[in-house]
């Protein structure tokens, strides 16, 4: 396969996505190249990734915030770092990653909704959200007092290397993995595959994933548990 | 990686000494799930009496530590004991319907949605972990400074002199009799400059110096003003030549300053 012929089209999507500093739409890219249609360019991008694979590319093309975007493998993540080391952001704090679930799952959802499930109060935590583009205003709820909605941004999606608000593991999983650490000897367990506890994003992950699941809870256990491409680098 | 983490953390029970390490705690739901995970209690039958001395214990342990005891977690320690003393009372044998409801069912339910979510925010945090292992290339840099998006030119000395000199021409020439009182120092009207660019972030020159028309406060508001530019403090600009002069405060260098 490598001696195949590169085409035109690989180049120029190739050429955009090295360009930009920001996640493409397949419309965006659509309109950009000009002439193609979607499914001719999801396979460009697909040969595209295939190549970065097989070369070993330290490369890669990623699925974020509803758009393709390049970026280095995680492998590489140690000297990056230090390339970038005032540029990364600060980590969130504990309230911040509680506030930011109930946010994602229960959108829009106002300030008391979420200070009623967590038990404290969040109006410290809100701002800092705010400041960060990590939510936004959604409106007002149509209710006594007009209190704002709150919901999650792209950059939310693009802080957490998700592509939709989908990908989070729905309502259904997250207890089965409650339940599936509630027995006492759990600590064993736990300690031999410990990211893969978690149904995360499938990040670095080659191939489309699958069909959407609402975090609603609506279609439960789709997510494959075992999926490779989620392993993490290191 | 969540439960080990969680398990880390929770299970350093708070040696005894002077070197105290409790477990925060991000509200009294938190620390209800962690005593009835520590103590292996069937969420949805909770012994209320114990849970609630432990509850209370630890409250009382963070008091004795000096830890800020959140007013949330009272309400908490208050909800417990009234659940409490509810389980106590006999049933009403007049409850008709046999549908008598569990004090603790409204609480397990909380218990049970915080725990969801939770779940979701360590979720999230492997999300990030993930999400930071990866690069990609860096936007246009950073706006350090989020001036107005409109190309704003500099204003030369000369300019806001003839704009003084203009505005001197213009105002309406009042019949002021006895102003002899120096109410104004130049030190008052850069504080004064200084405070409206607090609240308002900018300020147009004409505005400034109409805010009195008397020649002698014109006069020593426009002096404030270039004593504040000589220091650095503000800055002026203007959108079009002859435009409007707008008058901005400089963030940046103000500690340097500020001898």
């Amino acid at each position: 396969m490598t001696d195949r012929s590169i085409t035109e089209h690989e180049c120029i999507i190739e050429a955009l996505l090295f360009a930009s500093d920001h996640p493409l739409s397949i419309h965006t890219l659509m309109s950009l190249v000009g002439n193609i249609d979607a499914s001719r360019l999801q396979a460009v991008i697909a040969a595209l990734r295939r190549r970065y694979d097989q070369n070993g590319h330290s490369f890669q093309i990623i699925e974020i915030a509803g758009g393709y975007q390049m970026c280095t493998r995680p492998r590489y993540a140690r000297w990056v770092k230090d390339l970038y080391r005032n540029r990364t952001a600060t980590r969130l704090s504990k309230p911040s990653l509680e506030t930011l679930a109930i946010i994602a799952y229960q959108q829009p959802i106002i300030r008391t909704d979420i200070e009623a499930i967590r038990g404290v109060n969040i109006e410290g935590v809100l701002k800092t959200l705010l400041q960060r583009n990590l939510i936004t205003i959604r409106g007002r709820k149509k209710a006594p007092g007009r209190p704002l909605l709150y919901g999650t941004t792209d950059e939310f999606l693009h802080y957490f290397g998700l592509n939709k608000i989908s990908d989070l593991p729905t309502r259904e999983e997250l207890k089965s993995l409650i339940e599936a650490e509630e027995p006492a000897e759990e600590v064993e367990t736990d300690r031999e595959h410990p990211v893969e506890q978690i149904p995360g994003p499938s990040l670095g992950n080659l191939a489309p994933s699958g069909g959407p699941v609402h975090p609603d809870g609506s279609s439960a256990g789709e997510r494959p548990t075992g999926d490779p491409a989620r392993a993490p680098g290191g | 990686m969540v439960p080990s983490t969680m398990v880390s953390t929770y299970e350093t029970a708070p040696p005894p000494g002077y070197q105290v390490k409790l477990p925060l705690f991000e509200g009294p739901l938190d620390l209800l799930l962690f005593l009835i995970h520590r103590d292996q209690i069937d969420i949805h039958d909770i012994p209320i009496a114990r849970i609630t001395e432990e509850y209370l214990g630890y409250l009382q342990m963070m008091r004795v530590l000096q830890l800020d005891v959140a007013a949330e977690f009272m309400v908490m320690a208050a909800t417990l004991m009234a659940i409490k003393s509810q389980m106590l009372l006999p049933l009403p044998e007049l409850a008709g319907d046999s549908a008598e409801e569990d004090p603790r069912q409204e609480l397990v339910q909380r218990l049970l949605e915080y725990r969801l979510y939770k779940t979701a925010a360590q979720s999230l945090l492997t999300c990030e972990q993930q999400a930071r292992q990866i690069f990609t290339r860096p936007g246009e840099s950073p706006p350090d400074e989020p001036e107005e998006e409109e190309d704003l030119l500099e204003v030369s000395l000369f300019e806001l002199i003839s704009a003084f000199e203009q505005l001197m021409e213009t105002h309406p020439e009042e019949a002021v009799h006895n102003v002899v009182l120096e109410e104004y120092t130049v030190k008052q009207r850069c504080d004064y400059i200084l405070d409206l660019l607090q609240s308002e972030k900018k300020v147009s020159f004409g505005k400034l110096l109409r805010s009195d028309f008397r020649p002698i406060a014109m006069v020593i508001t426009f002096l404030a003003l270039l004593e504040l530019m000589r220091i650095h403090r503000v800055v002026v600009r203007q959108r079009t030549a002859f435009g409007e002069i707008w008058i901005y405060q400089r963030t940046n260098s103000t500690e340097k300053n500020a001898t």
